[in-house]
């Protein structure tokens, strides 16, 4: 592959890292500096991604860990995510929203409030199209885990979607 | 009765042959087995839109930019590998962009004099990461990783062999860097954080050092 080639590939994932990695933050700003991590750890080990393998799930299983580092570190000096965390996700900034939209915003909302393994298993399989195999690699867990999860997530969200959305919405907004 | 996670697994084309078969023939004669998975269809479908929303938004254009200056293409010759060449474009970026509209060669003039320092940053650099194996570790090892824990920004007319000893006093490893505001990360153990973050803030060397595990707790 030509070099220029694998920059364009790159750039061109960036946007849906960038979505990966808002699923695993919650939060704008993490969002940004986990992909920018990402990115700069990516550079550096390009020798160890191979070729005949997907450059999507190699990116996203280093975001995965990097996050895991992130988090565990914080876990064991008591950081405690910060509150509201939600609401600093794009577009939740209680505008008038259209039906058709609000329907989206209520089903990010369900799965952004799934616990975070599930959260990983649904963007990975549902949003971003891996095997279950490759989603397993990513995660470093059991295909079997993998269905498990993706099994919760799936009908969790399809619960809450499901139920009266402005009632969801009502008990949302404080 | 076919359970939710084998109903999955026929959506996602996972269910395997034989499976399919069964899930195929039951749903001939079984309109519930049906309406359960175009529940679960359309739910994709939902689920699908709601994450596309996430990708409306810009990535940010230092991202890109870091991308473009440090890809594989830009590395000819051993020293001038990823990490440097990376930060000298940074370096002129960052000087065009304090100095507002100054000529671009005054950039490239001031990230000229980083030249220096840059190749044997680049070489802790390689080195570090030559020494870093393996790549990843499992969910459950035990730590320490390599993940940076401090962050530090050098002042610019410093000798090579000062941030040598600044980053030994401190018991640091450059693990990563410099970014785009030409910082470098560093790992030191856990346990020693506090006290090489106290050494890296007393060293003349040293511009900032910041920790980079509690961006989110006041200081």
């Amino acid at each position: 592959m030509k070099d220029g080639e694998l920059t364009d590939r790159i750039v061109a994932l960036l946007p849906r890292l960038r979505r990966f990695s808002l699923t695993l933050t919650r939060q704008e700003a993490e969002a940004d500096d986990l992909v920018q991590a990402t990115v700069e750890r990516a550079l550096t080990r390009l020798g160890s991604w191979k070729e005949d393998s997907r450059l999507d799930s190699w990116m996203f299983k280093i975001m995965q860990n990097l996050w895991i580092d992130q988090t565990r570190a914080n876990r064991s000096r008591g950081v405690q995510a910060a509150a509201g965390e939600l609401a600093a996700l794009p577009g939740v900034d209680g505008r008038t929203i259209m039906d058709a939209r609000m329907k989206l915003r209520t089903t990010l909302d369900a799965a952004m409030r799934l616990p975070e393994e599930q959260r990983a298993v649904l963007a990975l399989i549902v949003v971003e199209g891996l095997s279950y195999a490759e989603a397993a690699e990513v995660l470093d867990v059991p295909v079997g885990t993998v269905m498990s999860r993706l099994s919760r997530a799936r009908l969790a969200v399809s619960r809450e979607t499901t139920a009266d959305v402005h009632a969801l919405r009502l008990s949302r907004v404080r | 009765m076919i359970s939710d996670e084998a109903l999955m697994a026929y959506l996602d084309g996972e269910a395997g042959a034989a499976s399919e078969r069964a899930i195929e023939a039951a749903m001939a004669t079984d309109p519930a087995l049906r309406a359960r998975l175009e529940l679960l269809e359309s739910g994709d479908r939902n689920l699908r839109a709601a994450f596309d929303t996430l990708l409306d938004e810009p990535v940010p254009d230092k991202i890109v930019q870091l991308v473009r200056t440090q890809a594989p293409g830009r590395r000819p010759a051993p020293a001038r590998k990823p990490g440097p060449a990376g930060w000298l474009g940074a370096a002129a970026d960052s000087m065009r962009r304090s100095w507002g509209a100054s000529p671009a060669w005054l950039g490239w003039a001031a990230a000229a004099q980083f030249a220096l320092l840059l190749v044997a940053a680049g070489a802790l650099v390689q080195m570090s990461a030559a020494d870093r194996a393996p790549q990843y570790h499992a969910l459950g090892s035990a730590p320490p990783s390599a993940a940076p824990n401090l962050t530090v920004i050098f002042r610019p007319d410093t000798p090579e062999r000062a941030l040598r000893e600044t980053l030994q006093g401190a018991g640091a490893r450059i693990v990563g860097g410099p970014t785009s505001a030409d910082a470098y990360l560093l790992q030191v153990p856990a346990a020693g954080r506090d006290r090489a973050l106290a050494a890296l803030r007393a060293d003349a060397a040293v511009a900032m050092a910041e920790p980079l595990d509690t961006a989110e707790t006041p200081r």
